[in-house]
């Protein structure tokens, strides 16, 4: 089995579960903050959804400046934006991760800011670290989120307190 | 390289961060919880405390079943002894990792209630999403919780509303 087709069950898994949790984000709630220093309901949604482009980035580049990316990344105004976005990124995602060989997935990638290199490692690590791993850690702020607006959680890795 | 060894270099980089955040969370707040449906400060980091335990036990046996083998959370009554669980709970499962061949990892792992099986996947997949990615959750929810009581957030994948714009 090559290195690729080992990720994508969990690949699979994780953004299903990513869009289960999108789908309840009401829109007449975007610009709603649980805390004057957080990202806004809509804003952090966004990012999520934006997310999976990371993966589909690291594999089809070998670096990328981040200062750049920010400033082109595309806004939802809906939950229906909010998913075509998600669903666009993460089916480029998939299909990037499904067409890398094992070598490419050993390639450095390298993520700056400027002339500032952030990191450095294979692209397989950064599919973890920078795509992954980043966007459960989002996702997770966001059942936050829906908890705090009376908004019924999914379980993920197991029951939420709204299905037990 | 062994696929232990691939995975070693997250595991370090995330249980570092997984620390940072552990330390911050203050022993007055344990009970505090955002809603009522909520779990409380204390129950969501011991559970993030304990959850590298499962890398171990993942490793070291071949199943969990729930019905013979009830969850009981470890007691903390301190950050010291938040981070005396996470520290204990995480070396284990380092050294677990490393010992780990990757004939092992591709062993079946299943969890269990009686005879309802909830998953049985290569151990690999369960250190993946049981462990790392499910750890990593109620991490972020963490993160939203020190936020809500005016605690500075550590930056995790990029810099906090804390620390300042990248």
């Amino acid at each position: 089995m090559s290195l690729s087709q080992s990720l994508l069950p969990e690949f699979d898994h994780e953004m299903a579960n990513t869009r289960r949790v999108l789908e309840r984000v009401p829109a007449e709630k975007f610009s709603w903050l649980p805390h004057d220093k957080s990202s806004s309901f809509g804003k952090l949604a966004t990012h999520v959804a934006n997310l999976p482009s990371l993966a589909s980035l690291a594999l089809h580049q070998d670096e990328v400046n981040v200062a750049e990316r920010r400033a082109n990344l595309p806004k939802a105004d809906t939950t229906q934006e909010l998913l075509d976005l998600f669903d666009k990124s993460a089916a480029e995602a998939r299909a990037s991760i499904a067409g890398s060989s094992d070598e490419t997935l050993f390639q450095t990638f390298t993520l700056r800011n400027g002339d500032q290199v952030i990191f450095s490692v294979p692209k397989i690590g950064a599919l973890r670290g920078f795509f992954m791993n980043h966007i459960i850690h989002h996702r997770g702020q966001l059942t936050v989120y829906l908890r705090l607006n009376g908004i019924p959680v999914p379980g993920l890795y197991g029951p939420s307190a709204d299905e037990s | 390289m062994s696929l232990s060894q691939s995975l070693l270099p997250e595991f370090d980089h995330e249980m570092a961060s997984t620390r940072r955040v552990l330390e911050r969370v203050p022993a007055e707040k344990f009970s505090w919880l955002p809603h009522e449906k909520s779990m409380s400060f204390q129950r969501l980091a011991v559970h993030v405390a304990e959850l590298p335990s499962w890398a171990t036990m993942t490793l070291n046996t071949g199943e969990l079943d729930f019905a013979t083998t009830p969850y009981a959370p470890s007691k903390a009554e301190s950050t010291q002894d938040l981070l005396t669980i996470f520290d204990k709970a995480s070396s284990e499962a380092r050294a677990a990792l490393a010992g780990a061949s990757d004939e092992d990892l591709f062993k079946p792992w299943t969890l269990r209630n009686g005879e309802h099986v909830i998953f049985s996947l290569p151990k690999i997949a369960v250190l993946r999403t049981s462990v790392m990615n499910h750890l990593i959750h109620h991490r972020g929810q963490l993160t939203v919780y020190l936020r809500l009581n005016d605690i500075p957030v550590p930056g995790l994948y990029g810099p906090s509303a804390d620390e300042g714009n990248m």
